[in-house]
């Protein structure tokens, strides 16, 4: 087995595992729940940036990495003061 | 001298023996700052024990978020997740905010528990609120984690150096 | 397959096992908190030892504390934004009660009280 064939799988597990977290974010169903998923999303984009530099030899690409993990912390950090300060009350409940 | 100063003497003799070297390399600059730490350790009596406890706690940190996430996942796959959540407040002990923000952040990476906010109860004490997935009794959370988290912040940030 | 290599592919596999039980858990679990513990603590364990992997993949000295210094990042950055997802998830969203078996949180003085 080699090593670029295992790193492949682990990629489309991921990517499997990033569509899940979709399933998420299209279910809401309130924004609290949904910036959960942002940022569970926002990991694994870290994730797969690294499997993917890996993957094609190109460690520029961890950089993309460290970028991506400043900003979805901004991000989820500009989601949770956003809905804190909104006075929205009328949300749908966390129902199933 | 406080212990920021030392280590950040310690700092500069480890650039200083790093750029002494013929390639300057992060390893150079890793023997200097261990041959400063010794050095330093024996003229500052204290200081060796704050850096060790520094460092043993970020080692009992990653254990234990190592352990945080096989609990989380056993959750998650087992069939029926039998969770029994609630929020406790823990009164602090801690007063600055560094202190308040270590405390927070090592709660939340810690097994079962989320920090949620740091308030005021009704009696007008400084309180932090943690989330817990499993919590049984409050009064035993709350005494776990005085007993597991604010003493070794404190032991460490209140330890002090004797010059 | 060197057994550098194998160390690598084991390390990236706890990482993806991780990452897969936080899209999982964020997707079975019930409420609100109980999805922040799983994409909170279990995605930030996936991430450190993927980015370990890619550390030894390279093996490149420089690029090896580069990862460390951004796990280090990580895990300042991670729990803080966790905490600020939950306090905005508990004092506006209509959180599911029934799941709060005790909740002390409920007589805080300090919280701005909603209006409107």
């Amino acid at each position: 087995m080699n090593i670029d064939l295992w790193l492949e799988i682990m990629l489309a597990i991921m990517g499997v595992s990033l569509i899940i977290c979709f399933v998420r974010l299209y279910l809401g169903p309130n924004p609290p729940n949904r910036t959960v998923a942002f940022d569970t999303i926002t990991s694994h984009a870290i994730g797969i940036f690294a499997l993917l530099a890996m993957r094609s030899k190109a460690p520029a690409l961890l950089d993309a990495a460290i970028v991506t993990a400043v900003l979805g912390f901004v991000g989820t950090i500009m989601f949770a003061r956003y809905i804190e300060q909104s006075n929205l009350q009328d949300w749908e409940s966390d129902e199933e | 001298m406080n212990t920021r100063n030392i280590f950040l003497m310690n700092l500069i003799l480890g650039v200083v023996w790093g750029a002494l070297q013929e390639n300057i390399t992060a390893s150079g600059f890793l023997t200097g700052f261990v041959l400063g730490f010794l050095v330093l350790s024996v003229i500052y009596r204290g200081y060796a024990g704050t850096i060790l406890g520094i460092f043993g706690y970020i080692i009992f940190m990653v254990w234990s978020i190592i352990v945080a996430s096989f609990q989380v996942a056993g959750y998650v796959l087992s069939p029926q997740p039998k969770l029994d959540q609630g929020i406790v407040e823990v009164p602090l002990d801690v007063r600055s905010d560094l202190e308040t923000a270590i405390l927070a952040s090592s709660i939340t990476l810690t097994p079962g528990t989320i920090s949620i906010h740091v308030g005021r109860n009704q009696d007008g004490e400084r309180v932090l609120y943690v989330h817990n997935l499993v919590m049984g009794d409050p009064d035993e959370v709350r005494r776990t984690i005085k007993r597991e988290f604010e003493r070794r912040i404190l032991r460490v940030t209140r330890g002090g150096v004797i010059v | 397959m060197t057994l550098g290599e194998i160390s690598i592919v084991l390390l990236s596999a706890f990482g993806v096992f991780f990452m897969l039980v936080s899209a999982i858990g964020i997707v079975r679990l019930p409420d609100v908190f109980s999805r922040m513990h799983a994409g909170g603590k279990a995605s930030t364990v996936g991430i450190s030892a993927m980015l370990l992997a890619a550390g030894f993949y390279f093996f490149d000295e420089f690029l090896f504390y580069r990862m460390l210094l951004l796990i280090a990042l990580l895990f300042a950055t991670l729990p803080i934004a966790t905490s600020a997802m939950s306090r905005a998830a508990y004092l506006t969203g209509p959180i599911k009660r029934k799941h709060l078996n005790h909740d002390d949180m409920a007589n805080d003085i300090s919280r701005k009280q909603p209006t409107g």
